[in-house]
């Protein structure tokens, strides 16, 4: 059992001022494996965070990160799981899952963890899976008129995947679930 | 060598205690033989020889105390052998008579008082006159150690026989409370008097280690005031007219620094909470004529904290102050104090100015205005202080516990209301005051505070003022990294800038921008985007009111417009001025419908795009980010958008790399085609007829009578209809196409048989080629699509394509998916059908 979690878009301290308190009280140091950043973190600060969270913390460019700091592209194994991660800025039209899926035959991964539109999302197309973890704080964004705080937290386990996916609504947390398992 | 000295002198005094304490012991067990003899006269003989020991000056008042209670137990015995002395017909008063006896003052004092007590107690004499005589008597010994602990005696035999009301030894002979209280306050007297001459023994050099011995006798003094206090018949009267009075009396008098640090503390620690809120203005009053070196602050603050916990425990209380005027009356002694007590530290003045400011905190939660007088008293005192000596203030520690207080105790937007917090903040060095502007900031963040008026920003910023500009005197942070994380600090705080209204919101981040544009440069890069985007939000919000268009959302975004362009000017920021443009682009056409600002706002994008973005990599997310923006947008007219999409398609062949051409070609053919919204018509059935390209809804409402962008206003218009090129689109991708070739014959010619870039392009345009045949394109039919998978499929076949396992597992996806879209059904399927996928 191996904790995934995929994170992004937190635009501090451009668009918000910090990471919603229950959310910091739900990432413990010491339980997550892997992270996996959608990017946008801005600072080092929040860099810095994400570190302390697990050190194991890959991060994918956004658009408003400082250049050079993160690459635009990364793939990983975990579990049975390739997964790739890309903020998706790059990706044009922005948040179209044609143009997703193809990025995603393209790194040929079996799961594609991708930001941008700061909208939670998931969805599995020809027996791959897409997420968005959407926007940790909740940032403004272009595209969502009313974001909410979200993260997703994936628990692998050999060929199967479950996904947590945590939302803040004003003081109420909600929390969904999805499985998606790698066929054959 | 002085703890050398130390260990020689501790030897030297045990050496005389054992001797003293052998003979004490010897005597004391002669005495008790007599006792058991029913020798009197031996007894006493021997009981003054072991008292006699207590004469000696050799011990340190430690040393002195360990004889005294050894000489104390045995005089037990002889006590109570006096009780029954007197059952058996011995008076008391004979006895009386009969210590006098002794050769020696000492013992014949300290028998005296016990036998006078002896006295009392069996209801012989009068308590009054026992007692008088007595402490009188003791004015024989004017040794201060001997002294004090033969008072000490004194006073402790008689405790529990003084003439006190309700007391079996009150009446018209034994005497009244006021002898009680006569008789303690003599005592204490005298005691004072020993004890304060116990400095001027011996030599200069000792002088610290005889203070400290005298401050162990402290208690002894005290204790006095601790019996008084315990006085049943002590009323408010009685203290406010004779107590008080003359014990501040004899603490002012004895200008004694130690005395009086002790005896003040002592007053205020043993008497009753409503005394001292009776007698405060004398209470008050005596603390400026205290010695230079008293700590008043600490005598102050332990009085503060006894008033704010009695204000605590009863409600009326507080109103007994207001009657008393009790603030008005800690101020007036504060500053009086300051003023009379020139030599007084800083950092005292302070530490009394903070005990203060608590207790105004905690008993007049709501009186904000004291707690400015109060600091308005302490930046007076502190800024003459510091002009006379011509130097910095200083205190810092202290002052920052005292700025700390109203952030501790109020929310920081009430702690705004203190006018005077800035100027006593300027006290500080700039370094602490940076961290003190820091500390308020992190409070607003920490509580999630709003300051939610234009007055309330402007005080906010004289508060962090040293955080939003530079301050004189303090060099340019060294640290980048430091500057960067106060600069964040001040990013996120923008964000709990926040009014209730729009409009108001609109006006408190103006007010914001006017400070935040005195802070230079390279605060700006740090602090505008924060503000931009707050921006962006009240336009957002304005759009959800039904409120597009000019009147309101223009002056927003042309707020956001200056605000960029002066980040653009900043230098080093040119992504993020990019990247904002582009935001506010998209903003003004989704919510606000403003045609002629979007483009206004892509033109800057363009810009900066041209002149400004310093690397490739940079380049690559800036385009990116251009033809993302500028595929959403919806607001522009054919011609227009032409223009924009004609210059992103531009840039992406001047990219270097032939690669980054072709893929940003393909990206740019999508400003050609959008996608239907979700609730528009969705396409037709079967996705072969194209969608034209829709003609420029000019509507009635919107735009009436202009139809030429450039000298339109900003008048709201509708949003058009999705753009459908097909014919665009397929020629960005044979633009894509021929790229791809170029890189190909590139790569022939630079001998890099093995670079299977240009194939991975070719894959990556197929997909595209894909993607449109999926959308229904009329362009890209079956036999299109053919085409270049064959194409694709031979290039493929060579060796180094084979080799690329990246690659071949693309193109083997791609194929893939072609097979599971036509094993699904539907339009696409059958369209797929025509396809002959290779095997």
């Amino acid at each position: 059992m191996v904790l995934v979690l995929c994170i992004g878009d937190l635009h501090i301290p451009h668009r918000q001022t910090d990471l919603p308190s229950k959310f910091k009280s739900l990432l413990v140091p010491g339980k997550i494996h892997h992270i996996l950043s959608t990017g946008n973190l801005c600072t080092s600060e929040v860099y810095d965070y994400l570190k302390t969270v697990c050190s194991d913390l890959h991060v994918a460019r956004g658009d408003f990160d400082e250049p050079n700091k993160y690459p635009d592209e990364e793939v990983l194994q975990v579990g049975a799981f390739r997964i790739g991660l890309c903020h998706g800025h790059q990706v044009v039209p922005w948040g179209n899952t044609s143009a997703l899926a193809l990025l995603q035959r393209r790194l040929n991964v079996d799961i594609l963890v991708t930001g941008h539109t700061h909208q939670y999302w998931a969805e599995k197309f020809e027996n791959r899976f897409i997420i968005n973890p959407g926007s940790a704080t909740g940032a403004y964004s272009t595209m969502t008129t009313k974001p909410v705080p979200s993260f997703v937290l994936m628990d692998v386990d050999g060929d199967k995947a479950t996904v947590y996916y945590y939302e803040l609504h004003g003081e109420e947390l909600k929390v969904d679930k999805s499985e998606f398992s790698k066929s054959a | 060598m002085v703890a050398q000295q130390e260990t020689v002198l501790s030897d030297e005094q045990a050496k005389w205690l054992q001797e003293a304490g052998t003979s004490v012991k010897r005597n004391a067990f002669y005495m008790k033989r007599a006792l058991d003899d029913d020798n009197l006269r031996e007894a006493l003989r021997y009981s003054a020889a072991m008292l006699g020991e207590l004469r000696t000056s050799l011990l340190t008042p430690q040393r002195y105390f360990e004889l005294y209670m050894q000489a104390f137990n045995e005089l037990q015995h002889l006590e109570g052998f006096f009780r029954d002395e007197t059952k058996k017909g011995r008076s008391y008063a004979d006895l009386y008579e009969l210590v006098q006896h002794a050769g020696n003052v000492l013992p014949r004092l300290y028998l005296l008082c016990m036998v006078g007590a002896c006295f009392i107690r069996g209801g012989e004499g009068a308590a009054r006159d026992i007692l008088k005589d007595l402490v009188e008597m003791c004015k024989g010994v004017q040794h201060p150690t001997r002294g004090l602990f033969l008072r000490s005696y004194l006073c402790q035999v008689s405790k529990g026989l003084l003439p006190d009301t309700g007391s079996e030894f009150e009446s018209e002979e034994g005497g009244r409370i006021q002898d009680a209280v006569d008789f303690l306050l003599l005592n204490f007297t005298e005691m004072n008097k020993l004890w304060v001459r116990m400095q001027h023994q011996g030599a200069q050099r000792d002088r610290d280690r005889r203070e400290k011995e005298r401050q162990q006798l402290a208690d002894l003094v005290g204790k006095n005031l601790t019996y008084l206090s315990q006085l049943e018949g002590l009323n408010f009267e009685l203290y406010q007219g004779q107590v008080h009075p003359r014990v501040l009396e004899q603490v002012v008098g004895c200008r004694d620094d130690l005395a009086q640090q002790y005896l003040m503390q002592c007053v205020v620690q043993v008497f009753p909470d409503d005394f001292h809120l009776g007698t405060l203005s004398p209470l008050l009053a005596a603390l400026p004529q205290l010695q230079p070196g008293v700590k008043i602050h600490v005598i102050l603050s332990s009085l503060l904290d006894r008033l704010a916990r009695y204000a605590s425990v009863q409600s009326t209380v507080v109103e007994a102050f207001d009657e008393a005027g009790v603030f008005q009356k800690l101020l007036e002694a504060a500053k009086s104090v300051v003023t009379q007590q020139s030599g007084m530290q800083s950092a005292d003045v302070t530490a009394m100015y903070i005990a203060l400011v608590q207790f105004t905190s905690a008993v007049y939660p709501d009186r904000l205005d004291y707690i400015n007088q109060a600091l308005t008293a302490c930046h007076t005192a502190l800024a003459e202080r510091s002009a006379q000596e011509g130097e910095g203030v200083g205190a810092e520690k202290q002052l920052v516990q005292l700025l700390s207080i109203p952030l501790d105790s109020y929310d920081v937007v009430t702690v705004l209301a203190l006018d005077k917090y800035p100027s006593v903040m300027a006290l500080l060095s700039p370094p602490t005051r940076k961290e003190m502007a820091v500390k308020i900031v992190d409070a607003i963040l920490k509580t999630g505070t709003l300051v939610d008026t234009v007055q309330r920003v402007g005080m906010l910023f004289d508060f962090i003022a040293p955080l939003a500009t530079d301050v004189e005197g303090v060099e340019a942070p060294e640290d980048d990294e430091d500057f960067e994380e106060e600069q964040n600090l001040m990013a996120r705080l923008m964000h709990q800038l926040k009014a209730p209204t729009l409009d108001g919101q609109f006006e408190v981040l103006k007010a914001a921008r006017d400070r935040i544009t005195q802070g230079g440069p390279n605060r700006l890069k740090h602090t505008i985007p924060a503000i931009a985007f707050a921006a962006l939000a009240v336009v957002r919000g304005l759009s959800a009111e039904g409120q597009q268009g000019q009147s309101k959302t223009e002056p927003v975004l042309q707020f956001i417009h200056s605000l960029t362009a002066q980040l653009a000017e900043a230098g080093g920021a040119a992504e993020m001025a990019l990247q904002l443009f582009l935001a506010a682009a998209q903003a003004a056409s989704d919510e606000a419908h403003l045609d002629v600002i979007a483009y206004e706002f892509f033109e800057q994008a363009f810009i900066i795009y041209e002149e400004a973005i310093p690397d490739s990599s940079s380049e690559r997310t800036a385009l990116a980010s251009i033809v993302g923006a500028l595929q959403r947008i919806r607001v522009f007219s054919p011609d227009s958008r032409a223009s924009l999409v004609h210059k992103a398609t531009g840039y992406s062949a001047k990219l270097l790399r032939k690669a980054d051409q072709c893929r940003a070609v393909l990206a740019c053919s999508h400003l050609l085609w959008q996608e239907e919204e979700a609730q528009a018509d969705p396409p037709s059935a079967n996705g072969d007829t194209p969608a034209p390209a829709p003609e420029p809804s000019a509507t009635d409402d919107a735009s009436p009578d202009d139809s030429s962008p450039a000298g339109r206003t900003s008048e709201a218009v509708q949003l058009q209809a999705p753009v459908r090129d097909a014919e665009g689109v397929m020629s960005c991708l044979k633009r894509a196409l021929k790229i791809a070739h170029a890189a190909q014959q590139q790569t022939a010619v630079a001998r890099r048989a093995n670079d299977t870039e240009p194939v991975s392009l070719f894959v990556e345009i197929l997909n595209h080629y894909i993607f449109y045949f999926e959308a229904g394109l009329p362009t890209i039919t079956a036999s299109v699509l053919q085409n270049l998978l064959d194409l694709v499929q031979n290039d493929m076949a060579g060796d180094s394509c084979q080799k690329d396992s990246a690659l071949v597992a693309f193109y083997k996806n791609t194929l893939g998916h072609i097979e599971l879209q036509r094993a699904r059904g539907g339009p696409a399927a059958e369209r797929y059908k025509q396809i002959k996928v290779p095997a």
